[in-house]
């Protein structure tokens, strides 16, 4: 019962925020919203008892992917989005777009429900189970190959990303650490003797 | 103590009793912390006064140990100023944000064998996502403000964030692997014994690159650029003052005492004696000095406290391209390369820990 309550609590915090991030005018609230979104999905994820999987949500989603998003989003210094001119062009493939999932999730729950009740016997029994470690010896074992590619697509998407934008300019000013250090005072400073002329 | 509050409170369903047990707790560390920041605020002014061959405040009450109790009133009681054209919602809010984050990462510090609030199975995960959270109190702080100064500020608490949290967290993965779990209780179970069985020795480099991003995580001295008074003004709580400016003050304070107690508790042992292990005090009467206890972690912290105020007197600030060169190619290479020692060493069985 209690549980319950909070979930649906965390539920209408979540639909709430979800709403505002594509309500609000101004961009810094709706990453706000974004992030208020992200940390009540991992309050859902922790009462299903997944403790690895929401602290991580946070701390990838909230800890660093939103802080880059509000950089730019400060950093473009846009106050005000202009008003919603291309609003009626997109709408028919948003609406379309969000059919398509509303009705994938629907698929999903109505013709696969006896497969979930498989997975809901798992939260239930893993109360005592650490969870962090079992997906990890999951992953290290049977989803190793996936894994490993899953891991080289992101590095390689890394390597790609920093090749796109890394340009060297010339006359640039960078302080070269070596060279100051190897700086010899004897081939900077030429004591010389200077005659004193009479008076 | 439970005991004593349960047969007290025996008229209540346990699931109160448990309640009301977490609040207190929950009570004491807050209680404890905020003091602790009053009297950390005087410690740092005595001590960079006496680096500085000053004396530091001696005016109010005995030696000038009330000094921060009377700035906090006078801070207290000052006008709130919101700037014109600032977004007052958040210009409000980012204190909060800022401090939330900094008070509930306490919740999983373990004291003493028989007290922490929440002993979690993800300890060590909660603890980087709170540490990272705190980051967004300082950039919404600088953007609501409105100031070109302030948002300087925030700009550079972000870049500088992202980056150190980063060798933070491959900081925390070597300690995982030797402690075998990310409960912080298992961690400092695993270092039991005396100096030489705790992770700062295996672990060496981690644990100095852990307090370096502990420091530039909490906005310190030599990485305060997100302040930087000589540059910035104040950076990111330029615009704040009485109470919002109180906040961001307590909240970098919490900080740095969450730091220095982790250090200690990953790297140094917790609650572990110095003396553990030594035969012949084990035996004496002076064996009382090798029990673990709240006394050695609160000793091992207030150094690691010590040392942040020490750093603050001696080093000047980096330069912002210096900061990041360090972050990016210094700090997470030297962590990635242990995490490679490490698990030659863990399959090799050197080191004090077994499989």
């Amino acid at each position: 019962m209690l549980l319950e309550i909070i979930f649906y609590i965390f539920a209408s915090i979540l639909i709430c925020a979800s709403l505002g991030v594509i309500l609000f005018k101004n961009p810094v609230y709706s990453a706000v919203s974004l992030i208020l979104a992200f940390i009540t999905t991992g309050m859902l994820w922790l009462l299903l008892e997944a403790e690895f999987l929401a602290i991580v949500l946070v701390l990838v989603y909230v800890g660093a992917v939103m802080v880059l998003f509000l950089f730019v989003i400060m950093m473009l210094n846009i106050h005000q989005e202009e008003e919603k001119s291309g609003f009626t062009k997109i709408a028919p493939i948003a609406i379309f777009l969000g059919l398509v999932i509303a009705a994938e999730l629907i698929a999903l729950y109505w013709i696969q429900s006896d497969q979930f009740s498989g997975l809901e016997s798992i939260s239930n029994s893993s109360l005592s189970v650490d969870n962090t470690l079992l997906l990890g010896t999951e992953l290290f074992t049977k989803y190793i190959l996936s894994f490993e590619i899953a891991g080289f697509i992101l590095l390689l998407a890394i390597i790609v990303s920093i090749s796109l934008t890394l340009r060297t300019r010339k006359n640039v000013k960078k302080q070269i650490a070596s060279d100051q250090i190897a700086a010899d005072p004897k081939q900077r400073v030429r004591m010389v003797d200077i005659k004193r002329g009479g008076n | 103590m439970k005991e004593l509050l349960t047969s007290f409170l025996s008229f209540l369903d346990p699931q109160w009793i448990n309640l009301i047990w977490s609040l207190s707790q929950i009570a004491i560390v807050t209680v404890c912390l905020i003091l602790t920041v009053v009297f950390l605020v005087y410690f740092e002014r005595k001590v960079i006064g006496y680096m500085h061959a000053r004396v530091g405040p001696n005016r109010v009450g005995p030696k000038g140990t009330l000094q921060s109790i009377a700035d906090t009133i006078k801070l207290l009681l000052k006008e709130v100023i919101i700037p014109d054209k600032a977004d007052r919602f958040f210009f409000l809010l980012s204190p909060l944000l800022l401090l939330i984050p900094a008070l509930a990462a306490w919740a999983v510090v373990p004291f003493s064998p028989e007290f922490i609030i929440a002993d979690i199975n993800a300890g060590l995960l909660y603890l980087l996502a709170l540490t990272s959270f705190g980051v967004y109190g300082v950039i919404l702080a600088g953007w609501a403000s409105n100031s070109k100064y302030a948002f300087l500020g925030s700009m550079r608490a972000a870049a500088q964030m992202v980056a150190y949290e980063i060798a933070m967290g491959f900081a925390l993965v070597g300690v995982l692997m030797a402690g075998g779990s990310l409960k912080l209780g298992e961690i400092v179970a695993a270092q039991s014994g005396g100096v030489l069985s705790w992770f700062w020795i295996p672990l060496f480099p981690l644990f100095i690159v852990y307090f370096i991003s502990g420091i530039a995580e909490t906005n310190r001295h030599p990485f305060d650029l997100a302040e930087g008074e000589a540059e910035i003004v104040a950076g990111f709580h330029v615009e704040y003052s009485g109470i919002g400016f109180a906040i961001f003050f307590l909240a970098e304070y919490i900080n740095m005492a969450l730091i220095s107690v982790l250090t200690s508790i990953l790297f140094l042992g917790g609650w572990e004696s110095f003396f553990a292990g030594i035969s012949f005090l084990e035996t004496s009467v002076f064996s009382f000095l090798t029990e673990p206890s709240l006394f050695w972690l609160l000793i091992k912290t207030l150094f690691f406290l010590f040392v942040f105020i020490w750093l603050r007197a001696s080093f000047p600030r980096y330069r912002y391209d210096q900061l990041m060169s360090l972050g990016w190619k210094v700090l997470i290479p030297i962590t990635i390369l242990w995490i490679g020692v490490e698990c030659v060493m863990y399959v090799m069985q050197i080191g004090p820990w077994s499989v």
